[in-house]
């Protein structure tokens, strides 16, 4: 979705509380948003209800003053809440998640091999430090610009264009076998 | 074998990598309609008709500066209007400038002109004191006086949009009501160097009650943003409040250091034997003490105002402050006058006598 649209989406909800136009902004940042709150807390259960919460903060925000990064709003209050969410629960990060989905019959070594490349590539993700995990799921998962990522999170892109830098780096050594 | 970017697109919609289910989509999408309420709109391309005019106005609202002007329309109009920005009453490209700022307005919506309105006026107010400052002053009084006129009309149409806007309840009234408030702060602070500045007893005058319906339309803003905070009790305006407070706190007592710096000044201006005030009415000491007294009293009356802030009683507070602020206005009247005073008895010094630096 282009910085236009997005704009244009923000002023109808500001100026109109055009609910149709929220939901097209939910519908772009919704799983961008999710997956943030996904790699951040143990349970799926825990991102859905945090995205659900993000996204009615931001409108009462959104209803009340001209905001010009919708993105950054979002992001800012869904950090804003993972911090709450751990005060409020005081757990560390270090929580054991839910288990993977069971296996299903069929072609056995090669459904074990893809999941368990799956759990590899999340506990790798899991390992880099929070902004970098930010920036490597926006950027490849969700396949925003180093531009629109700036904006969602409030730095320059030569900032995150280092940053992802770095996570692909860390990633990469993760990856390879120990000797 | 594939790369690490390749590998994570190919695997963005595994659930274990945070994927969002259609599932969770649903369900996310069903609480925000619950909680948010469908209310009709008019149709897109109303709406974006709207969002060109109020862009337009967004752009438009910004200060004119002429360094900084770079819009790329291709129009003589747009090429004048930089020049015009710095012209003073009385100069051709004035009205210009007026015309401007009119058409600004008109593109502006309602809590966008309260604040336009305290933005001009301090344009106003700059105009006001650049011709007291120019050389040729014999035609100036009377542009003095317009300027300050405008000045005045400004400041009280902003007060007009902003009761507006809260009778109207416009979401927007606490924002617009901080950004008046914050802007009438600063003009408050220039108004008080125009006065110092000033040869003139009527231009103090007049500045002086420019003064007394910036505090008018001061109030105004503060009481918007207490009512939007009794209605809501929200983080965002106790935020707002606490942030005025702090803001006219600092103003207050600033005015009061100003205060009696100005009355030591006048103290020893008049212990100065060279020179004469004869026929004129000069303060005796005991009148500079009266001055200063209840100067020096604010403290315990901001001590009171900070205390009642502190346990909630934010409209005791703020009425504290503003009283405070009354019997300041009274005393900075009288000061004035007694600065001009002196001021006229320097110039007609007879010739010869070594004239003291005040």
């Amino acid at each position: 979705m282009s910085p236009t649209r997005i704009k244009f989406l923000a002023f109808r909800v500001y100026r109109f509380r055009d609910r149709q136009a929220y939901d097209d902004l939910y519908a772009y940042f919704g799983p961008k948003l999710y997956r943030f709150l996904a790699f951040k807390l143990p349970r799926d259960e825990d991102a859905d209800e945090l995205t659900g919460e993000v996204l009615l903060r931001a409108w009462e925000y959104m209803v009340a003053s001209d905001v010009q990064e919708v993105g950054g709003l979002y992001f800012k209050i869904a950090r804003n809440l993972i911090a709450d969410f751990y005060r409020q629960r005081k757990v560390t990060t270090e929580l054991v998640e839910t288990s993977p989905a069971a296996i299903q019959p069929g072609s056995l070594s090669e459904d074990v091999a893809n999941k368990l490349e799956i759990e590899q590539l999340r506990a790798n993700i899991k390992r880099l430090s929070p902004d970098q995990v930010e920036v490597i799921t926006l950027r490849f998962f969700d396949q925003m610009t180093v531009e629109e990522i700036a904006a969602v999170t409030q730095k320059t892109p030569n900032n995150i264009r280092v940053l992802i830098h770095r996570a692909r780096q860390a990633l990469q050594k993760y990856e390879k076998p120990q000797s | 074998m594939k790369s690490l970017k390749a590998k994570m697109k190919a695997l963005k919609r595994e659930p274990r990598l945070g994927a969002m289910s259609e599932a969770s989509f649903q369900k996310i999408r069903a609480r925000l309609h619950e909680a948010i309420e469908e209310t009709p709109t008019p149709s897109v391309s109303e709406m974006y008709f709207e969002y060109l005019k109020w862009h337009m106005a967004q752009f438009l609202s910004k200060p004119v500066m002429a360094g900084a002007f770079s819009l790329v329309i291709v129009a003589g109009g747009w090429i004048t209007t930089v020049s015009a920005a710095d012209s003073l009453p009385g100069e051709k490209l004035y009205s210009v400038k007026m015309l401007t700022e009119k058409a600004q307005l008109k593109l502006a919506s309602l809590d966008r002109r309260a604040v336009l309105h305290t933005e001009f006026a301090g344009r106003r107010l700059q105009e006001a004191t650049d011709l007291q400052g120019a050389e040729d002053n014999s035609q100036n009084a009377e542009l003095v006086r317009n300027a300050i006129e405008a000045y005045k009309q400004e400041v009280a149409s902003a007060g007009d949009n902003l009761r507006q806007l809260k009778d109207e309840g416009g979401e927007s009234a606490l924002a617009t009501a901080s950004s008046v408030s914050q802007n009438l702060q600063d003009i408050g602070a220039a108004i008080d160097q125009v006065v110092a500045d000033s040869a003139s007893a009527e231009a103090t005058q007049d500045v002086l009650v420019a003064k007394e319906i910036t505090s008018e339309v001061s109030e105004v803003a503060t009481t918007v943003v207490m009512e939007v905070h009794e209605e809501q009790q929200s983080a965002l305006s106790e935020r707002e409040l606490k942030e005025m407070f702090k803001t006219e706190l600092g103003q207050v007592e600033a005015r009061q250091r100003f205060d009696l710096e100005r009355i030591e000044v006048v103290r020893a201006a008049l212990a100065d034997t060279s020179i004469t005030y004869d026929g004129l009415t000069v303060p005796t000491s005991e009148q500079l003490i009266g001055y200063e007294y209840p100067i020096v009293a604010v403290d315990s009356l901001l001590s009171q105002a900070m205390s009642s802030f502190a346990i909630g009683g934010f409209r005791t507070a703020f009425a504290t402050l503003q009283t405070i602020d009354s019997s300041l206005l009274d005393i900075e009247a009288e000061l004035a006058q007694i600065e001009i005073m002196i001021m006229n008895a320097r110039i007609q010094t007879p010739v010869g006598v070594q004239e003291p630096i005040l």
